[in-house]
């Protein structure tokens, strides 16, 4: 039929061109030639969308019905709600034909706008709803203006509609996504953008609402990432409606969860999405196309939790890395925080909720970009009492806002403030605890801030009864013994050890230490001055680099010495690896030696203790020089220090004579990874002989935190502030919710879980007993029909005999 | 074990608990306070009274509450209110006029309706010829909506809605001339819909009369005589001279509201009916055309005769007597290829085409235009 259809409307195009474009029904007398889609609309748009040209008239007459029906709705808005669908299909049907008819389409899309303008609140929401649906449809086709559509939309925003409101957002960003990734226009991009940023000015609120999420949503998904979106939703922090200005203030803080436990694997979390590709589409399509069983249904559910945890989790990474971008890219930071700092002080009377959010963010820039608002120290004291609502949060921040800059004076005030309030017998031992963490907090951004009695006050409690007070004070005083162990008691800093001076970036308050030379350098080798000169040694090379990976992976309480060893040797690395081999041996018989040696003398004082200390330096030969702590250093360890080659002064030459490559870099960076692990171990023998596996891990979290801090936005967490050695006793609806929790991804190996149901335990068979005959009747007659022959011959004969008056019998 | 008995039975003389920081309440004193709840009663239990301005339907239905029916889900519903509402509007013709506001916007709403049966759309077709026995005046204010659901049926891609439509419009064509003349949307959304391939074949009751209301409606101002009449209109004295009746002069259908002037009007077809433009005539022959011929070839037994005469005799009036025919170039020349078809038909019906002959005499004469 369709071919036979389509040779006459070929005859017909023919006949036509000869006539004007006069309206013609030359067959009157005939029914239609699409009985089938006459009534079936997307039937008739498959068949029109095969041959657009030949199909015009049909495509013309629903073009009619939809103006007419424009016309009754400018007439008469209100429709029944039948009325309404035939108009959401013929609006489809038009919208999903419309390219192939330009002029019309321009004239559809006209009265769809028109429409929508003049009367869009009074239209039904379903109508309006596939209005937008349609001229979406058009502008992807490019049949419209992107513009007039998105001012059409941010001006239907202001309809009261949550549906619409959404898909209208959604609609937006897709199609910047579109602009951005498909056609990378960058100029449509731009006028999209100052649409945007003028319609976030919008007296209407939530218009400009609307505006605003467009920004935020096309900041975070990288369409437009730049300084000037995110100082346009800066601006939206002193928008006059709350609702915004929580927006923006959200948008800088990041996500809720934000604690940073899961802040660096982001990059395992997109390698793996790039190991497995498969959507969920892709799943769900190759799990439609096979036999059902049990197994795959099961293993498809759980491939379609992997997915959508794993794009959470994407997205919740997405905002977490832009935040940091956003405000380290503000204008105006310093104006920006004294306005919201303004902005809390004033008269006006904010939800908490949203102080605690502006407190929040001017923390955090506060932090970021080392400001000076120092009235927001003294502003937060009223907030720092232990029934305080949400008192963690604003401790957090109270640490967040400090850092080096910051004089010491103004962050004893504070101290002293939490100390005062939280730091007493008579309260909890959860708030001491979290005073005690905060006051670390605050101290190991601005170390210059303890004052030695307030410190020796605080580490009293290290033998507090309550576990957590303890502990949080233990970790204070290791923090101090790492960074300024003068300040504590003298039986508190443990074994003198020297410290790497490099690593410091501060002398004292506003005296920055300055580096002459890269911190590092000196790890590499002398030959590398003759490869700057020009004689390349691929041989060398690679050995330097084969030993800096061997350090690497060796026992951290030799590491010091092999380095030294390393760095001695200047002509012939590769022989004197082998002496390195055989050294660890040696070392650590003598560290052990030197271990029993403590052992025996377990009741000395501190005083021996550092005089076995430096006995042991003195053995160590490989001990560096030590500048700051001449003190503890015997005289007697002078001169073989003289002896050696001091390896500041060769990182300084190192890094002046020469120009270092790429693979320099990646040595110094290798080397000083290693080192923080020496760090790690160094605070460890501090602890002396006494220490607890509790000891042990404080050191270890110590240590980590600080890589932490160097590696992200150098900010506390809320977790740090929260930590608690012992953890609470769970209630019993915490354990079952737990309990119930790892049930949910359990693997049921062993044994399928059991069904419910009346049917559960018996096989088919004995379940067709149980049935009602009826059901089962044909099936037993099917069964007597597929005797054999011999069987039917046999029942055929007996019933003959019978009929005959005889007895059925075998014979 | 207590058992709920007696427990009841002990109320009175429970032990009272004490416990710390809980006042025990003064047994001596008395509960003062009073709790108060409405009862609404619903207005469905409202006695219904049988008024003058308040009918009845058979089954005790109001019209308002019939005209609400209308717009209910259910076709059954529907069609049961389009019955109600037959019989009171039957019983008291007089009700039209005064609820036509309420009646139009409900019940026009269904010539679109897909989803009714044969003989509902009969029912409702007969509700619309009782709506159309409203005077013109009252019906002047609902023609557009009217018009506009009708028209948008014509448009509808089911045949029996469309169907219904074109009897509709064919009633309210014959009976509101004056009004649907000044319909602007009217004469094109019929043109268009004879043109289309899916209109009712020719031979089906209806099409045929309707098209003859439809030339009728619009014809009429054609036989308007161009008179020449001076008046002089003396503004300083306030006179005026001649045998004029001014109001007949401004105003051409006597029918129409008294402030209707054709100058001021805004309908532009109230001024120039379609059939004094040239473009406008060439399409409704370029329409009628096919149907005309189909009438002179197939209509063996002579029943459509007379209206295809008359058809043939509204064509070729409105070419000859064009008034504005200098407007498009070659008028004649066009109207008369468009007819060919119908040249072609009565050429080849010998025997009985003798009226048409006479009717077309034009068309088979002006070859030479």
């Amino acid at each position: 039929m369709g071919k036979s259809s389509k040779i006459e409307k070929k005859s017909k195009k023919d006949g036509k061109n000869g006539k004007s474009s006069a309206p013609e029904g030359a067959n009157s007398g005939k029914a239609s030639r699409f009985t089938m889609s006459e009534r079936n609309l997307g039937l008739m748009q498959e068949i029109i969308r095969k041959d657009p040209e030949s199909y015009k008239e049909e495509f013309l007459e629903q073009f009619n019905y939809f103006v007419q029906t424009m016309k009754l709705l400018h007439l008469q808005p209100e429709q029944n709600r039948q009325e309404t669908q035939s108009l959401q299909d013929s609006v489809l049907f038009l919208s999903g034909l419309a390219k192939h008819y330009p002029k019309e389409a321009k004239q559809f899309a006209d009265s769809l706008f028109e429409l929508l303008r003049e009367q869009g609140a009074g239209l039904d929401a379903d109508v309006r709803m596939s209005f937008c649906k349609a001229l979406v449809l058009l502008r992807n086709q490019d049949m419209l203006d992107p513009i007039v559509l998105l001012e059409t939309f941010f001006e239907l925003v202001k309809v009261e509609d949550k549906v619409l409101r959404k898909f209208l957002l959604a609609s937006i960003s897709a199609h910047l996504k579109r602009v951005y990734h498909k056609k990378k226009d960058v100029k449509m991009l731009g006028r999209i953008q100052n649409l945007c940023f003028s319609k976030m000015k919008d007296s209407r609120s939530i218009v400009a609402r609307a505006a605003q999420l467009v920004c935020i949503d096309a900041f975070r998904r990288k369409f437009w990432r730049d300084a000037r979106t995110a100082n346009v939703i800066a601006d939206a922090c002193f928008h006059k409606v709350p609702k915004i200005q929580v927006t923006s203030l959200k948008f800088f803080l990041g996500s809720e969860n934000d604690n940073g436990e899961d802040d660096d694997d982001d990059s395992a979390i997109d390698s793996d999405a790039e190991d497995n590709k498969k959507t969920l589409k892709e799943v769900m399509t190759s799990f439609r196309n096979v036999k059902k069983t049990r197994k795959r249904e099961k293993n498809v559910e759980r491939a379609k939790k992997m997915i959508s945890k794993k794009k959470k989790q994407k997205k919740e990474g997405r905002s977490k890395e832009c935040n940091l971008m956003a405000i380290q890219s503000l204008y105006d930071p310093q104006e920006f925080t004294d306005k919201l700092f303004g902005a809390l002080e004033s008269k006006k009377m904010d939800k908490f909720e949203v102080k605690v959010l502006k407190i929040a963010l001017c923390a955090r820039i506060i932090g970021i970009h080392r400001l000076h608002t120092l009235s927001f120290y003294s502003y937060l004291h009223r907030f720092l009492q232990p029934k305080q609502r949400d008192v963690t949060r604003i401790l957090l921040y109270a640490a967040q806002a400090c850092h080096e800059m910051v004089p010491p004076d103004t962050i004893e005030q504070l101290i002293r403030v939490i100390a005062n309030n939280f730091v007493t017998d008579r309260n909890s031992p959860e708030a001491m605890t979290v005073g005690i963490n905060a006051i670390r907090e605050i101290l190991s951004n601005c170390p210059f801030a303890a004052t030695e009695e307030l410190l020796r006050d605080l580490s009293e409690y290290k033998t507090y009864k309550n576990k957590n007070v303890s502990m949080a004070a233990r970790s204070l005083i290791t923090l101090f013994r790492a960074v300024n162990p003068k300040l504590l008691a003298r039986k508190d800093r443990g074994k003198p050890q020297e410290k790497d001076e490099d690593e410091k970036e501060y002398n004292g308050f506003a005296r920055p230490k300055v580096h002459d030379f890269v911190s590092g350098a000196e790890i590499l080798d002398d030959d590398g001055d003759e490869e700057g000169q020009g004689h390349l040694d691929d041989n060398d090379d690679d050995e330097s680099d084969v030993d800096v990976s061997d350090v690497d992976t060796d026992d951290v309480d030799t590491d010091d010495e092999e380095e030294e060893d390393v760095d001695d040797d200047d002509g012939a690395p590769s022989a004197k690896k082998r002496r390195v081999e055989e050294n660890p041996a040696e070392n650590e018989d003598v560290d052990d030696e030197e271990e029993e040696d403590v052992n025996d003398e377990e009741d000395v004082d501190d005083e021996e203790l550092e005089e076995i200390d430096d006995e042991d330096e003195e053995e160590d030969v490989e001990e560096d020089a030590e500048e700051e702590d001449s003190e503890d250093v015997e005289e007697s360890a002078a001169p073989e220090v003289v002896l050696e080659e001091d390896p500041k002064k060769k990182a300084a030459k190192n890094s002046m004579d020469r120009i270092l490559t790429q693979e320099d870099f990646k040595n110094i960076r290798a080397y000083q990874l290693k080192k923080q692990l020496i760090g790690e171990k160094r605070l460890k023998k501090q602890m002396g002989k006494g220490r607890s596996n509790a000891d042990e891990r404080i050191v270890e979290e110590m240590t980590e935190k600080l890589e932490m801090k160097r590696s992200s936005d150098g900010l506390a967490r809320l977790s740090d502030i929260e930590h608690f050695y012992k953890k609470k006793r769970q209630t019993k609806e915490e354990r079952m919710a737990d309990i119930a929790a790892g049930r949910a991804d359990e693997d049921y190996k062993f044994g399928r879980p059991k069904k419910n149901g009346a049917h559960v335990g018996r096989t088919n068979e004995q379940n067709s007993k149980k049935k009602v005959f009826a059901m089962v009747k044909n099936k037993v007659r099917g069964r007597n029909r597929q005797r054999s022959f011999r069987d039917q011959q046999k029942s055929l004969r007996n019933y003959l005999m019978r009929q005959s008056g005889r007895k059925p019998g075998n014979a | 074990m207590v058992t709920k008995k007696k427990a009841r039975k002990n109320e009175d003389f429970k032990k009272v608990k004490l416990k710390v920081g809980k006042k025990l309440k003064k047994t001596t004193t008395t509960d003062t306070t009073i709790k108060a709840k409405r009862v609404v009663l619903a207005s469905q239990l409202e006695e219904k009274v049988e008024t003058d301005e308040n009918p009845l339907s058979f089954r005790g239905l109001t019209l308002d509450e019939l005209c609400k029916q209308m717009g209910h889900f259910n076709s059954k519903v529907k069609m049961n209110a389009i019955q109600g509402l037959k019989q009171i509007l039957t019983s008291r013709p007089d009700l039209v006029n005064v609820h036509l506001r309420l009646l139009v916007p409900s019940v026009v709403v269904h010539v679109s309706d897909a989803s009714f049966e044969p003989p509902t759309r009969q029912n409702l077709l007969n509700l619309f010829k009782i709506l159309c026995t409203a005077s013109v005046q009252s019906m002047s204010a609902h023609i557009t909506l009217f018009l506009a659901h009708v028209l948008r049926a014509l448009t509808n891609i089911v045949t029996e809605v469309r169907h219904l439509a074109l009897n509709t419009l064919s009633v309210l064509l014959d009976r509101y001339p004056s009004l649907c003349r000044n319909h602007a949307d009217l004469f094109p959304c019929f043109i268009n819909y004879l043109g289309s391939s899916k209109r009712l074949s020719w031979h089906k009751a209806g099409l045929i009369d309707t098209i003859l209301n439809f030339i009728n409606v619009y014809d009429m101002n054609r036989e308007r005589k161009m008179e020449t009449t001076e008046l002089k209109i003396d503004f300083e004295n306030g006179k005026m001279e001649g045998e004029v009746n001014t109001k007949n002069v401004f105003i051409q259908n006597p029918d129409a509201s008294p402030f209707d002037f054709g100058v001021v009007s805004s309908s532009k077809s109230h001024a120039v009916s379609p059939f004094e433009l040239p473009d406008a005539l060439l399409n409704l022959a370029n329409v009628l055309a096919p149907i005309i011929s189909s009438i002179v070839l197939e209509d063996a037994g002579g029943q459509f005769m007379i209206q295809g005469v008359k058809l043939i005799e509204a064509i070729v009036r409105g070419a000859e007597n064009q008034p504005n025919d200098f407007l498009l170039k070659d008028f004649r020349k066009q109207v008369y290829d468009s007819m060919s078809s119908v040249r072609i038909a009565i050429s080849k019906r010998q025997g009985k085409s003798d009226r048409f002959r006479t009717a077309a005499s034009w068309l088979v004469t002006s070859s030479d235009h």
